[in-house]
């Protein structure tokens, strides 16, 4: 028997935005604030109500108790940021949606080719989905004079599980490194107390999504990924952006960014699926000879679309999101264009519509 | 503040001005911007025929059940029991189609009706594709997500499509001009005359007119599209293969028909016929076993409550013909006539609903090959 217990919408992030404010004056980096109104903003602040990202005392506080003056650069390209969250949602995520619930959903029926191609869609549906609500929740606050905290940076393009880890859903991984990683110790205790520590950190990050094994199983396949970097210590070698000030990357770059992808990718079918068992069966169907036939299901346009996405989020690698202050050099009228493109593609390729994922954490 | 405010005024100018024509074509059409609930509640005749909000059809047929009083005899399944018309019967009548997808569809269509609504005798197309895993046909919960739903305001994608139609000529303002006694709502009523009527029975209004001038422009002319989907699309949809008949949408209709037994609901149920040529194209194909398999396997849970369940795999086999079909997998009026009329030939309890002798007349006197009554 289980207990169909109702939570409400985004619980689990904003008891971690509000734990910050407690953890942070209980650590004396921030004085209590004794206006109800300041205090009542900061958690409940709109955007980032239901699904972050997880702001922090010492961030946002000061930045509500401080006057705003409306600023037009910030808040164009706060625009520019909500215009590609609404295309990451409604254009890549709800694309692959349809898709990846097809083929998740009847997995014994596919052969293996399409349940790798539903397991990448699901990789771009999740990032989709949730960058695209966090650009949306960003771009929002700045319209107010607010930054929040980044929650993504190009994910997909990192070339070691450490460095995915440190550009994906950044506000909760940070979270956790600085209220649970490092009042364990960290990594001051040597290898084994780092491995432990990482350990608890993903197992944490499992449970935090729900009780379900299948998250577990998640956290803890990331974990294990980790292992290799942190006994040989490579867990921080790739720090800076890839292929920095370089149109494309090197061929030791491609290939180490095709096998992080893959690994994610792999962990991410524990994520989607209805249970263990579900998982171990999709895995299964995955690792057979029909890997090697064509998929059943060849969603060209997709394909497509999310060639043009990866495009336009490798040119913008080294921004704050990919569009962010696109084209400036460029003519109005020319930039101008290039939004009404985007406008475009969200209105004539939008999926059916989905409720975020990550409403449900 | 100002500047920003200005910026983007300009900015969206060029969008307002693009999606003045669309928005002006779905009002005049009715297609957007108008709710339905007053005039299904009428008695005034209509037509309701959409091009973009086709899932608008759930909230037509579950609210007219609602908003109406009690029908004797309802037809419930997808386009392939719409040519099931109140003409054809002596009690009260109101056609359900086009809102099942899945067996599972049928019994979250019925928890949708107040229980005092619920028929007396409910006629059911159990599209064959419905009992064939690989068609995809499950939960689709397509009822439970519309319901309540009615596409007041438009999708995004209604307005490209609309630049396009007009592009492509498919009608123009003049085509949307009011000049008809019955209500048109939506453009497919408003340009072809097809749609919804008053009973929930469908109106193929321009696709007849072309099927019987032989145009060539008629939706699945000579099945070409029916035969499309069998020789391309193995894996999904209508025509998946599939070798047997599954489990889980057995388990759905035992479910669905103890829940009439309950409800006192006399269930007649049909497996819709294929044209004779699509039907032998399906034989030959040699890939949709289950087809063979349904009639045997699913007869016993209709016996198990006294219900009853006719197969007609071919429109020849209820005394139709290719020539009386609107597509591959659709009769008409006449073909529906004459499935009725072998259901009360064979002693079937609509028998207490329907005259014999005057189905027999009436299809004697039909206008054509596809409609017998004037709407």
């Amino acid at each position: 028997m289980t207990l169909k217990i109702i939570l409400p919408i985004g619980i689990s992030f904003y008891t971690f935005h509000g734990l910050s404010y407690v953890i942070d004056i209980y650590k004396k980096k921030i004085k209590p604030t004794k206006n109800f109104i300041e205090y009542s903003v900061f958690v409940s602040f709109f955007p980032l109500l239901v699904a972050g990202p997880i702001e922090r005392a010492t961030h946002l506080l000061p930045q509500i108790q401080k006057k705003r003056v409306f600023n037009y650069s910030k808040a164009v390209d706060g625009l520019r940021q909500i215009l590609w969250g609404l295309f990451k949602k409604m254009v890549i995520a709800d694309g692959c949606a349809g898709y990846v619930n097809m083929i998740f959903n009847n997995s014994s029926d596919y052969n293996g080719s399409t349940l790798v191609l539903g397991a990448i869609l699901f990789a771009f549906q999740i990032y989709g989905d949730f960058s695209g609500y966090s650009d949306i929740a960003i771009g929002t606050a700045r319209l107010f004079g607010i930054d929040l905290l980044k929650n993504f940076s190009f994910p997909y393009f990192s070339r070691d599980i450490a460095e995915f880890w440190r550009r994906w859903h950044i506000s909760l991984t940070s979270w956790f490194k600085d209220y649970i990683y490092i009042p364990l110790g960290g990594s001051r205790g040597g290898v084994w107390i780092t491995i432990r520590n990482t350990f608890i950190i993903f197992l944490i990050s499992g449970f935090w999504h729900g009780a379900n094994w299948t998250f577990i199983a998640w956290g803890l396949l990331n974990a294990i990924y980790f292992l290799p970097l942190l006994v040989l210590k490579r867990n921080r070698n790739n720090i800076e952006i890839v292929a920095q000030g370089k149109y494309l990357p090197t061929v030791k770059e491609i290939f180490e960014i095709i096998s992080t992808f893959v690994l994610t990718t792999f962990a991410w079918i524990f994520f989607r699926a209805e249970n263990i068992t579900s998982a171990i069966n999709y895995i299964s169907g995955i690792f057979s000879f029909s890997i090697f036939t064509m998929p059943e299901i060849q969603p060209r346009k997709l394909i497509v679309l999310i060639a043009i996405f990866l495009v336009i989020e490798w040119f913008g690698r080294e921004k704050e999101f990919a569009l962010s202050n696109f084209g400036l050099k460029l003519p109005k009228i020319l930039r101008w264009l290039l939004y009404y493109i985007i406008i475009f593609m969200i209105m004539n390729y939008c999926g059916e519509s989905q409720q975020f994922i990550y409403f449900q954490f | 503040m100002k500047k920003f405010l200005i910026t983007i005024l300009l900015f969206l100018l060029p969008i307002i001005l693009l999606a003045a024509i669309p928005t002006a074509v779905l009002i005049i059409s009715k297609e957007n911007f108008f709710k339905i609930d007053e005039i299904i509640s009428s008695k005034k005749k209509y037509i309701i025929g959409y091009v973009y909000n086709e899932a608008n059809y759930i909230y037509l047929k579950l609210k007219y059940l609602n908003l109406n009083e009690r029908k004797d005899i309802l037809a419930l399944g997808s386009s392939r029991v719409l040519q099931f018309r109140e003409n054809m019967f002596d009690s009260s009548f109101y056609n359900a189609g086009y809102t099942i997808v899945g067996v599972s569809d049928f019994k979250l269509f019925l928890d949708n009706v107040p229980k005092q609504k619920y028929p007396k005798y409910m006629i059911i197309g159990l599209d064959q594709w419905m009992f064939n895993k690989k068609a995809n046909y499950y939960n689709n919960n397509s009822i439970n997500s519309w319901k309540n739903s009615l596409n007041f305001f438009p999708k995004p994608e209604s307005y490209f499509n609309i630049y396009k139609d007009l592009i492509t000529k498919k009608y123009s303002f003049i085509t949307l001009a009011d000049n008809d006694s019955i209500n048109k709502i939506g453009l497919n009523a408003k340009i072809n005359n097809n749609g919804f009527t008053n009973d929930g029975s469908m109106l193929y209004g321009q696709q007849i007119n072309k099927l019987l001038n032989n145009d060539i422009t008629a939706n699945d002319y000579n099945y070409e599209d029916t035969y499309y989907e069998i020789d391309r699309i193995k894996n999904k949809g209508r025509f998946a293969y599939g070798d047997s008949v599954d489990n889980i949408a057995l388990l759905e209709l035992t479910e669905l028909l103890e829940f009439c037994n309950l409800n006192k609901i006399k269930v007649i149920a049909f497996f819709p016929p294929f044209a004779d040529k699509v039907y032998q194209k399906l034989s030959e194909n040699g890939n949709y076993n289950y087809l063979n398999e349904l009639s045997y396997k699913i007869k016993p849970l209709f016996d198990k409550y006294g219900f009853e369940l006719y197969n007609f795999p071919t429109v020849s086999s209820c005394g139709s013909s290719d020539s009386e079909t609107i597509d591959g997998f659709h009769g008409g009026e006449v073909t529906y006539q004459r499935i009725l009329l072998r259901m009360l030939e064979s002693g079937s309890t609509l028998n207490e609903v329907a005259d014999i002798n005057r189905i027999k007349k009436d299809l004697l006197n039909r206008k054509n090959n596809y409609q017998i009554y004037n709407h």
